[in-house]
């Protein structure tokens, strides 16, 4: 299967058109997304008419650079004009935007062929991407399994070969835990560094945009052409916009990469933790000094992220929640009680406590430029299964699948998903790589220094 | 969050909610009692919310 840089360059080198590359894709989604469910909207005649631009354009001499031509799918919370856009929810199953989110934006700006939107959980308020409204997406490593989610279209049309790229939000690990289940690369950047202008929120101080790609060098790409500042988002950084460009070959001698003494390999399926513990072993033959490292208490921002996120969710959907009960699932619905039950002093208190954590986390960044950590203790669930026993306990799969990455959300900082190898039920294996604020060259190195070697 | 009696705060919230809905909804809550009040007793009163969560607050300065 080729990547996003591979289709890049072939296109310059005229050996493919872009109008051949969207008809692959479409050919592929018509295929396989009787199985998937990934997409919920195919836009086909209007990407169609796009690649032939595209073409054009780049006959004649305008390259507008590495997206240029390429399929790619955007998550259905993300605001398309004119086409429909459901968040996966039967509160908006016929809302149609009248204008593009900034994400749509400035992929159409890079000149990317979208080629329809994809399936997500409910509101994106989820970890199964097991859609009542919309019909469950399937995992492509095993059909039996659950995709991750709330992306989990996206990790399924980007495993699958249906696009090259697709575009997620990240609450509390909804880019990085379909990555993880499904075997793909995904970047959640730092806060602020991508606009969620026109993008449905679930928490507003938690949300972030980023891509599902096949490598991490795609996602560099795929980042390069949506960060930047965006005044319609009150929350978006006003740093200018850099662009991320990586060595070749990939260096990372200078690299200390911490590795985490506690919370991260507390409870942790074993065949998870050898492939983990490989790629960190990969890492310092690489040269990169790996050094262990105790973070702050990991379980107390778990817990401010979500008291933060069950007021923040219920407070923006309060207007549908008691209205149109009958319209929402009884988990997510269970969700929106909760957070209706969360007092505003409580809510207050967890930001208190988000600002005193992150300034205790802060202080890992002069010791260490990135962290490895397992994306996720397991590997994807099979569909309807609730619970997981690890290490003798039982847990929640949503409390499972998320406590090794809401607390990047809840931090704000750059996090990566890249496969790393395989459990014993042949499932994918994700390895979390986080950074400093606006650290994304560092994740993405050591991301791509791992898939070269 | 120091509170108990979930079927009079889900009435005054607007909740009309069975009695097993009340029982998952009142189980859900009390879990996340403990963790909440070691949270909140860590707190020192010169704590402030990150009201506005953008940079400033990412960077931890």
């Amino acid at each position: 299967m080729m990547t996003l840089l591979e289709a890049a360059a072939q296109l310059r080198a005229r050996k493919v058109s872009s109008h051949e590359l969207v008809k692959e894709s479409l050919a592929r989604i018509g295929q396989l997304n009787p199985q998937l469910n990934a997409f919920l909207t195919v836009t086909g005649d209007a990407a169609l008419a796009a690649a032939r631009k595209s073409d054009e354009e780049l006959a004649a001499g305008r390259d507008r650079g590495p997206l240029h031509g390429i399929p790619v799918a955007l998550k259905d919370n993300f605001y398309t004009k004119g086409v429909r856009t459901t968040a996966g929810s039967k509160l908006f199953a016929d809302f149609v935007p009248e204008y593009d989110s900034g994400v749509t934006e400035k992929l159409c700006d890079a000149g990317a062929v979208i080629v329809g939107k994809t399936g997500l959980h409910e509101l994106a308020y989820g970890i199964t991407s097991n859609n009542i409204h919309f019909g469950t997406i399937r995992n492509p490593h095993n059909l039996d399994c659950i995709p991750g989610g709330s992306s989990g279209g996206s990790g399924a049309a980007v495993q699958s070969g249906m696009v090259f790229m697709a575009m997620g939000s990240d609450t509390g690990g909804s880019i990085r835990i379909p990555a993880a289940y499904c075997g793909t690369v995904g970047l959640k950047p730092t806060f602020g560094r991508v606009s969620r202008y026109g993008m449905f929120p679930l928490g507003y101080s938690l949300d972030h945009a980023g891509p599902l790609t096949r490598t991490s060098r795609d996602a560099v790409e795929a980042l390069n052409a949506i960060a930047g500042y965006d005044s319609r988002d009150p929350s978006c950084s006003r740093r200018p916009a850099e662009t991320v460009r990586l060595e070749e070959p990939t260096y990372v001698k200078d690299l200390k990469v911490g590795v985490p003494e506690n919370f991260f390999f507390d409870r942790v399926e074993p065949g998870v933790e050898q492939a983990v513990r490989r790629a960190i072993a990969r890492i310092g033959e690489l040269g990169a000094a790996v050094i262990p490292v105790k973070l702050p208490d990991m379980a107390a921002i778990n817990i401010a992220g979500r008291l933060i996120l069950l007021a923040e969710a219920s407070a923006w959907l309060e207007p549908h929640h008691l209205a149109r009960r009958g319209d929402i699932s009884p988990e997510v619905l269970a969700l929106l009680d909760q957070g209706r039950m969360v007092p505003g002093t409580v809510y207050v208190n967890a930001q208190r406590a988000r600002r005193l954590l992150a300034r205790e986390f802060a202080s890992i960044w002069k010791k260490v430029d990135v962290l490895f950590t397992p994306t996720i203790p397991i590997g994807a669930p099979k569909i309807g299964v609730s619970t997981v026993t690890l290490g003798g306990v039982e847990e929640d799969t949503r409390v499972a699948s998320t406590k090794f990455v809401r607390p990047f959300n809840v931090l704000g900082l750059p996090a990566l998903s890249v496969p790393c190898g395989m459990t014993a039920d042949n499932l994918p294996v994700g390895l979390q790589i986080v950074g400093p604020p606006f650290g994304e060259r560092k994740v993405l190195t050591a991301g791509a220094a791992l898939e070269l070697n | 969050m120091t509170q108990s009696d979930w079927t009079h705060l889900a009435a005054a919230r607007g909740l009309r909610l069975s009695e097993a809905e009340l029982a998952k909804l009142a189980a859900a809550m009390e879990a996340l009692e403990p963790a909440y009040q070691a949270l909140a007793a860590g707190l020192t009163h010169d704590t402030e919310p990150v009201t506005t969560f953008g940079e400033e607050a990412v960077e931890a300065r």
